[in-house]
């Protein structure tokens, strides 16, 4: 027998009652969410329709939907999405990787620490499309440097919060861990990882929109493909459904990529 | 009892240095402990309790002054000691059973037997049905009981407990203190308690280390005796001699 349904047997009815009383408002939740989402396009439908707004200024859904369908029947869509996600999957992953490197071997080393914080504090407010420039011409105008961008946007931030928090772990229980003579790898696989981990899972949160903001400015920049490329070149020609179809896509692909972190950091808590 | 030193400090200074001052805590320290002793350190405030058990556990180095243990300088890390503090301070991502294994862990020592032994602990102290819980569903008192076991997986001959009973409410703390006294008696163990609470000093321990203000010397040493034998800490508390020795390490005391 499961844990679960052991658990379930033993339920009284008061408790039975309380479960009941918690899905039903969780259902009621969602319930309401959905129907503020289908009121909302149904009511930008209408109002385009009876021309209460100007379609060509605001779109419809069903605009959108057609472009959106239009591309995909060319190819072209799935073309452009597969080179925004690339580049925004390779991106956050690196800037991920990188920040939490970085962030080891700034708290391994108090000396580095110490040199490096303050050009850690201008870069993380530079915004990072005044590098753009830079970026291509050292490094091409194509998907490396589109890369890089995403990777530039996330790396700073999440560096700076994954630091802050190992320096945040209770200093006694470091000392606990002394008094058993670990060292200082110990320290940091046994207590300050798993200490740190709302907050790696949090930066990772964080990491999707940072990515797709390097990604979407790089794609601005110098592509010739992708969602980016897709928005600029609608509002360059005035076809704002092309505009607003990408914007459908970009909040697709970000809550896509959320709900694969909610799966990991929920798959990441059932191991531990 | 006895007589075998464990923990001897010779002229112990230590001097803590910051860029605004330098904080001399501890000034010409001498006092022993003896092998399987319970001995309580009390003292004001800031004067430097936890400082000296730090100095036990080798975690900082005296500024001056020698420590032994069994009989030899102590350098590094004290192998015998082993720390509990206020907090438990286990660890909310492991269960109960990982967390007494810590200790093992860090020193490579996580075999078939010692795992044994940190579970016949855990069963042996009534907390062997919560060996697959997390920490966050068991009381204070378990969990401090917990916090102990982990300490003694790892067989250390000294036990060094800075103020493990403050943060529990009195009729738990009364409870748990004897307990864990009973625990500590029964596995052979020394024991170094700091404390700020009179009561428990004389109702747990052999002796009574009473320190003065910083710069810390040792003012006075209690031995603690009871005509009867084997009395429970709450008999101690109401025994005619309990107040005696109240008194006079409440007047031992320097008051800020
Ligand atoms: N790492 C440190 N750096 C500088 N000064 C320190 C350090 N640790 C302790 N001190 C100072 O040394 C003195 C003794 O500290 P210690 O923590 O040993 O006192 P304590 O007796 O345990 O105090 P309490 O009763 O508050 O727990 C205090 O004045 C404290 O400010
Ligand atoms: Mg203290």
């Amino acid at each position: 027998m499961s844990k679960k349904n052991f658990l379930k047997l033993n339920f009284s009815k008061e408790h039975e009652k309380f479960l009941r009383i918690k899905r039903k408002s969780s259902l009621k939740i969602t319930l309401i969410r959905l129907s503020l989402i289908l009121f909302f396009i149904i009511f930008w439908e209408l109002s385009a329709k009876f021309s209460l707004v100007d379609e060509f200024l605001v779109s419809s859904p069903s605009r959108i939907f057609f472009t959106i369908s239009n591309l995909a029947i060319t190819g072209k869509l799935f073309e452009d999405i597969g080179v925004t996600l690339l580049e925004t999957i390779v991106g956050f992953i690196l800037g991920t990787l990188l920040g939490i490197i970085f962030a080891v071997i700034i708290w391994w080393s108090d000396f580095v620490r110490k040199i490096i914080e303050p050009a850690l504090i201008v870069l993380n407010a530079l915004p990072k499309v005044a590098l753009g420039p830079i970026i291509i011409v050292w490094i091409g105008a194509n998907v490396r440097s589109i890369i890089v961008m995403a990777l530039l946007v996330s790396v700073i931030i999440s560096i700076i919060n994954i630091v802050d928090s190992f320096k945040n772990t209770d200093k006694e229980k470091i000392l606990l861990m002394k008094s058993f003579g670990a060292s200082k790898y110990q320290i940091l696989t046994k207590l300050i990882l798993p200490a740190s981990f709302s907050v790696l899972i949090c930066t990772l949160k964080i990491n999707i929109g940072m990515s797709l903001i390097g990604v979407i400015t790089g794609e601005f920049l110098v592509a010739s493909k992708g969602i980016g490329y897709l928005i600029v070149y609608g509002g360059q020609t005035f076809k704002l459904d092309l505009v607003m179809a990408g914007i459908v896509i970009l909040s697709i692909i970000a809550s896509s990529m959320y709900l694969c972190v909610v799966k990991l950091e929920k798959a990441l808590i059932k191991r531990r | 009892m006895n007589s075998k030193k464990i923990v001897e400090f010779r002229n112990i200074c230590m001097k803590y240095h910051s860029l605004k001052e330098e904080t001399t805590a501890l000034r010409n320290l001498c006092f022993s402990v003896f092998d399987k002793e319970f001995i309580t350190i009390v003292g004001p405030s800031g004067c430097g309790k936890s400082t000296t058990l730090s100095l036990i556990s080798g975690l900082i180095p005296p500024s001056s002054g020698e420590i032994f243990i069994e009989g030899s300088i102590l350098t590094g890390i004290n192998k015998y000691s082993a720390y509990m503090l206020q907090k438990d301070f286990l660890f909310d991502w492991r269960t109960i059973e990982e967390n007494i294994f810590l200790g093992l862990e860090i020193k490579k020592k996580l075999n078939k037997t010692n795992k044994k032994y940190a579970l016949k602990l855990l069963e042996k102290y009534g907390l062997k049905k919560f060996s697959k819980h997390r920490p966050y569903q068991l009381s204070g008192g378990m969990r401090q009981k917990v916090a102990l076991i982990r300490t003694l997986t790892v067989n250390p001959k000294i036990l060094l407990l800075d103020e493990p009973f403050s943060a529990l409410d009195f009729q738990t703390k009364i409870n748990i203190s004897s307990e864990i006294k009973k625990i500590i008696k029964q596995e052979k163990k020394t024991a170094i308690l700091v404390s700020h609470d009179i009561s428990e000093a004389i109702s747990l321990s052999d002796r009574v280390v009473v320190l003065s203000k910083r710069p810390s010397k040792v003012k006075k040493i209690l031995k603690i005796e009871f005509d009867e034998k084997n009395l429970s800490s709450l008999e101690k508390r109401k025994h005619k001699k309990f107040n005696f020795y109240f008194d006079i390490i409440w007047n031992g005391l320097d008051k800020t």
